[in-house]
Formats: C-alpha cells, structure tokens, sequence
C-alpha cells in the first residue's frame, strides 16, 4: 500500500517531468484513440458489407483465358448445370432469375399499337399438350421468373406492390399488373396463354394468382420515345422458378437464367470453384465474387481504415521512441532517488512497481481525457478522410482505372458508395486503447525499471556524490 | 557478545588488482560506539558498506548475530537490521523530512501510527515539527543530518553505522549529533560504528580503530584515550 501511496506523493514531487510526459502520453493516447476508433469503425462496416453482398458469387466467362485456349465453341451453362452448381455446402443460399420474351395470346397488352404487324393465328393448347403447328409470333411482353419468394427488391421496396390475391408460389400461377389486369378486365382466377419463342412455339396456359400495383413509370425514360409494348413493365409477367423450369422455356436460351451462388464463408471462393469445375464448369469460365462492386462501396472506407492503421503504426513507433527518450532523460534525477531507496533496503521490486504505478497514475488520467479528446475529434477526421478517399476513388473511375465487373452482378442493383460513416466505440477499441495505455506507461516506466535491475545502490549513490 | 564480525574479509575492486581490505578481523558489541579513522582511500567507504550490506563481502565472512550477510536477504539486512548515516545524507530530496523517515519506516515494515513515531523520532535529534513538514532541500546540512540519524534509527536497528557523521557541520551541531550517536550506544544498547576523520569525534568514542592501506588495526579504548 505504501508504494501506491509514494508513487502519488511522487507525482506531486515531480511536476515538471511528470507533466512533460503526461503531456506525451496524451497527444499519443488521443491520437490512438482516433485512429483505433475509426479503424474499428472501418472494420465493422466492411464486415457488415462482407456478409451482405461480398460472399455473392458470378460464374463468367474468362475471356482472357478464352483468348489463349484452343476452345472452338463456347459452351455456356446450362439451367441444369445452374442448379446443380447451387446443390453445394460452401453455400449459404442460392438464387435464380429469368427474363425471356413471350407472346401474350388472345389479350390486349399495353401499347400494342405501337408493335410491328403480327399475324399469331393458330389454336392454343395448354402446357400439356403443346402444339408444333403453331406460328412464330412477334414477343409482346416479358415474362419474369424469380425463386425468391419475395419476388423482386422493387416488391420489397414496394416499387411495385400485391394488391390482390397472392404471389404466383404455385407451379403454373402468375400474377399481372393493375394496368394489364384493367385493360383486358381480367381478376384473380382468370387464365392467360403464352407462347414462347422457341423454333416450335408452345402455349402454356397461366392461372392469374394475384395483381400488383406499380409505381414506376411504364418505360425508364431513355425508352419513352420507343413505346414498344415488349419494352412496358406493366406488359411483366411474373411467375415462380419452377413454372418455368417445368415448360422447358429456358432450354431454348440457357443465358435468360441468372444464378446467384452467396457463400456461406467468402473465404469458401476457391472451394466453391473448385467443386463447379468438378461439376463439368469448363475451365474458361471464372467464379468471382464482387469485387469491383466491393471496391467502389467499401474501397474509399478501406483506404481509410489502412491510413489510420498505418498512422497509428507511426505514432505508436515515433511515441514509443520519445517517451523513451523522455524517460531516460529524466533518470539521471531517478538515478539519485534509485539509489536512497535501495540503500534504504527497499526492493528492486518494490521500486519497480512503484514507477510503475506513477506511469500508470499518468497514464489512467491521460486515458481518460484521451478519450475525450479521441472520441470528439475522430468523427471530423473519419468525415474528411473518407471524402478525400472518395474524391481519389471517383477520379479513379473517371479515368477509367475502376471497371465494373459484367456477368451477374452487372444485373444487380448497384449499392450506394458509402459516403459516410457513423463513428462508434465499441468494447473492442475501449480494449485495444487501453492496451496501447498500457504499452505507453511500460515504455515510460521502463528504463527506469532497467536501471533499478543493472545496478546496485552504492554504485548509484558514489556516482551520485 | 559480538553483535557484528568481520572474519579474514579482503576486498578488491572488479576490473583491479590491488586489494583495498586486507584480513580485516573485528567484532562489534552492542552498546559501543567504534570509531574507525584513516585516511582518504584507505578503505573506510568501502568496509562501511560491505558492513552496511550495499556491497558484497566476496572474500572473508561478515556476519550479523551469526548469520552471513552475503547469504542473507540483503534489502531486508538493510532496512531493518542496519542503520546508516551517510555523509551526504542521501535522503529523497523532493521529499519532506517528515515522509523521508515515514517511508524508511515502511520500508522496515514498521507497524501501528507511523506519522506520530517519525514525529517523535524526528523531535528526538532535534528537528521540530514545522522543520518536518519542510523539504529536505530547504533544510540546512545539520538538520539534514539529524533527518539522516533520524531516519537511521526509525526501524530500530542493533547496528548504526555513521559516515562520516560530522563532517559538513559546525562544532556546535558536531556535538549534538555526537551526543545523539553516543546515546545510541549507551542508553538503547546499539552497536555505533563511525568512520571519521574528526580527531574531536575520535575522543568521543569508546573503541577506535585505525585503517592504513586497507589493514585494520586497534589504537586505543575510551579510557586509555
């Protein structure tokens, strides 16, 4: 107890070196502060961003690879082979998309008007009993599959929202827009009959599941001065993965399926690749996740995070070499009390924890304020840090260094670059601070330490006198 | 009975040849107060604290109530069975007189209100509370002094060893400070060794002892003096 309690006087006794290096020790505490925060900040959002969208999978062609090989024809893959690829352990989920252009039969479609002539005559039969007679028709609506069960992100934003009865979950239902349903008069319950666009057209009748209200415009507005009745979002159609696996749509154009693989694990990646080329994948094409995505959201927070981890390095490095150059400094006046306290019969010990408890003593209070300090300042750091890395990343992609990656992340919606971030301490900095304290309140306790250990009292005290 | 011997003890400097102790043979007793006289770089400084446990005895056999200092706990030799009075006092400077007893006290392991005993002790050399309270370094060297014997005999040790006791001070303050050292000896029954050169200091004592070129050799008892 009574080193604790000289260790206080000490302080006292020793202002004008104590307060030298508690002035060290906050300027680095401070510093620390703001750059572990921030760095934990950076870390958090990037493995949020990681577990959303990084473990998302592409399968593309490596059109480098391609270019060097002896490959006469490019086999692209098949449904099949797209949902034997999602049948793997290394994945948490798996999606799949179609878009294919049909032939709405015996309806009205929104501006059909504006459509080229087209003669589609010929009998419709069911799905069960298509017929090969039947005539090519000119497509005049699409037809949307999805395997989520929530459809689209537009039904989750509610861009586009279920009015009535339900969404197309059974084989063989479908489900239309107001706008569609309104002009041909039709309800739930109602039937539609489509044909595809495969050399021996088939019809296949649909049973309407369900009507959804749309918010959107009918074209994107690049396409409003060609108002084609193909082109009409309220002309979608939309009905579940496996009405469309079951008509065999899809085998006529193996590249209407977009398949999402999400890992469970990104580090799974060359795992996944490996069990597809296994699975018949053919060696030019790449699995990939999204990169070039991951680059343009998460890029500007990681440079960052990597400014702050390297400034931390510096400072922790430069500081240390300071506070122990303070240190050494200030034991020749050390040396003297060294010296009177080991005469006295006290311990090396002793004496060790005693300078150590001083730096501890300075380095709780400078703690304290550094965090203050560290947690205040950090925010207006982190904010203009990030927007000079955003500037740097968007000028980059102005000159064309930063090129999106095609294939199936080109179809997914782009997410926004994050431009800015909330800074948070968490428990994890709280303890990487606290250990960087510590580190600084050895450093500065230390050569004292070591000088209490090489010599013995008489010899301190005859240089001393 | 000897409360300290010296048997056969040399000692030489690491890194030299020339031996500064040569077969130093000495039994202290409780009771006394031991002048030890010689000239400068005859080897007082350095037979005081192989005595004082701040150097180690390599050659020869010191022994406390029996015991080799070499092999015992040397910080707890030195901070509850020795006292030493340095000649340039080496107390914590930045601290008051007060806290430099209180500390060699606690040092010692001295139980119960420590405050109030190094008070008392302090009083005892002479040093009044208002002094005690003052930093050693706005203290002149005869209070300084006290503070050193004070702080000395704070955790009541059977030896006092005193070097130089006298040297910085006026000849009023030397005998203060001798008195003081000399009811040590005779009224608490401690051991006091006193390297001097102060012939007035040398006739105080009861046992002098002279060191020539590291040997030791008896001169003269109190009253043959």
């Amino acid at each position: 107890m009574y080193i604790f309690t000289h260790a206080i006087k000490n302080l006292g006794r020793n202002k004008g070196r104590n307060i030298m290096m508690a002035f060290m020790i906050l300027l680095l505490i401070a510093t620390s502060v703001v750059a572990i925060v921030i760095n934990r900040t950076s870390a958090s959002i990037i493995d949020d961003y990681k577990s959303r969208f990084g473990s998302k999978v592409a399968i593309d062609l490596d059109y480098d690879k391609l270019a060097t090989s002896s490959v006469s024809s490019v086999s692209y893959i098949t449904t099949k082979q797209s949902i034997d690829f999602a049948e793997s352990e290394y994945l948490l989920e798996s999606s799949f998309d179609a878009k294919i252009s049909a032939h709405i039969k015996d309806i009205h479609v929104l501006d059909e008007e504006n459509a080229p002539d087209t003669s589609t005559s010929g009998a419709f039969g069911s799905n069960q009993n298509p017929s090969p007679t039947e005539e090519i028709a000119m497509p005049n609506m699409t037809l949307i599959a999805s395997s989520r069960k929530d459809i689209s992100d537009e039904f989750v934003s509610e861009t586009r929202k279920l009015t009535s009865g339900k969404y197309p979950i059974n084989t063989g239902e479908c489900m239309i827009s107001e706008q569609l349903a309104t002009l041909n008069k039709l309800k739930v319950g109602d039937s539609l009959k489509l044909q595809d666009m495969g050399q021996n057209p088939k019809t296949y009748t649909l049973k309407i599941s369900g009507i959804f209200t749309d918010h959107a415009s009918d074209y994107p507005s690049e396409e409003e001065q060609f108002p084609l009745p193909w082109n009409n979002r309220h002309n979608e159609v939309f009905v579940n993965m496996d009405t469309i696996l079951d008509t065999g749509i899809l085998d006529n154009d193996n590249r209407a399926l977009t398949a999402i693989y999400t890992l469970k694990n990104p580090s799974d990646l060359k795992a996944f690749q490996k069990e597809l080329k296994q699975k018949g994948l053919p060696e030019y094409y790449k699995v990939t996740t999204d990169e070039a995505g991951y680059q343009s959201v998460v890029g500007p927070v990681e440079e960052m995070s990597s400014i702050t981890s390297t400034f931390l390095i510096v400072i922790l490095v430069m500081g240390a070499i300071i506070l122990s150059v303070l240190s050494t400094m200030s034991i020749r006046e050390r040396k003297y009390e060294i010296g009177v306290l080991r005469a006295m019969g006290m311990r090396k010990s002793k004496i060790s924890i005693s300078f150590l408890f001083e730096s501890l003593i300075i380095t709780s209070i400078c703690l304290l304020v550094g965090l203050g300090i560290g947690n205040v300042v950090a925010q207006p750091v982190a904010d203009t840090l990030l927007e000079k890395q955003i500037e740097i990343a968007n000028e980059a992609q102005m000159s064309g260094e930063m090129q999106q990656v095609g294939g199936a992340f080109s179809e997914q919606e782009e997410q926004p670059a994050l431009s800015q971030v909330h800074i948070a301490m968490d428990e994890q900095a709280i303890l990487y601070i606290m250990l960087v304290a510590l580190g600084l309140a050895t450093i500065s306790s230390l050569s004292g330490i070591m000088y209490i250990t090489r010599y013995e009292p008489m010899k301190i005290l005859v240089e001393r006198n | 009975m000897s409360v300290l011997e010296l048997n056969d003890v040399c000692y030489t400097y690491a890194g030299t040849t020339k031996q500064v102790l040569r077969n130093i043979h000495i039994a202290f007793e409780n009771g006394k107060v031991y002048g030890i006289m010689g000239k400068s770089g005859a080897g007082k400084s350095t037979l005081l604290s192989l005595i004082s446990g701040l150097d180690i005895c390599r050659e020869g056999r010191i022994t406390f109530q029996g015991q080799d200092v070499a092999t015992c706990n040397r910080d707890d030799y030195r901070a509850r069975k020795i006292g030493v009075i340095f000649q340039g006092y080496n107390l914590l400077t930045n601290a008051t007189a007060l806290e430099n007893i209180e500390l060699a006290m606690q040092i010692s392991g001295c139980k119960g209100n420590i405050k109030s005993r190094a008070l008392e002790l302090l009083a005892s050399v002479g040093v009044t509370k208002e002094m005690a309270k003052r930093k050693v370094l706005k203290l002149s060297g005869g209070e300084q002094q006290r503070v050193g014997i004070a702080r000395a005999i704070s955790h009541d040790p059977d030896v006092v060893i005193a070097d130089e006791p006298t040297g910085n001070l006026d000849h009023e303050t030397q005998d203060v400070i001798m008195n003081e050292l000399k009811k040590l000896a005779h009224e608490q029954k401690k051991c006091v060794i006193i390297v001097t050169h102060a012939r007035k200091v040398a006739s105080d004592v009861d046992e002098l002892w002279g060191l020539n070129g590291g040997k030791l050799s008896f001169i003269k008892h109190q009253n043959k003096m």
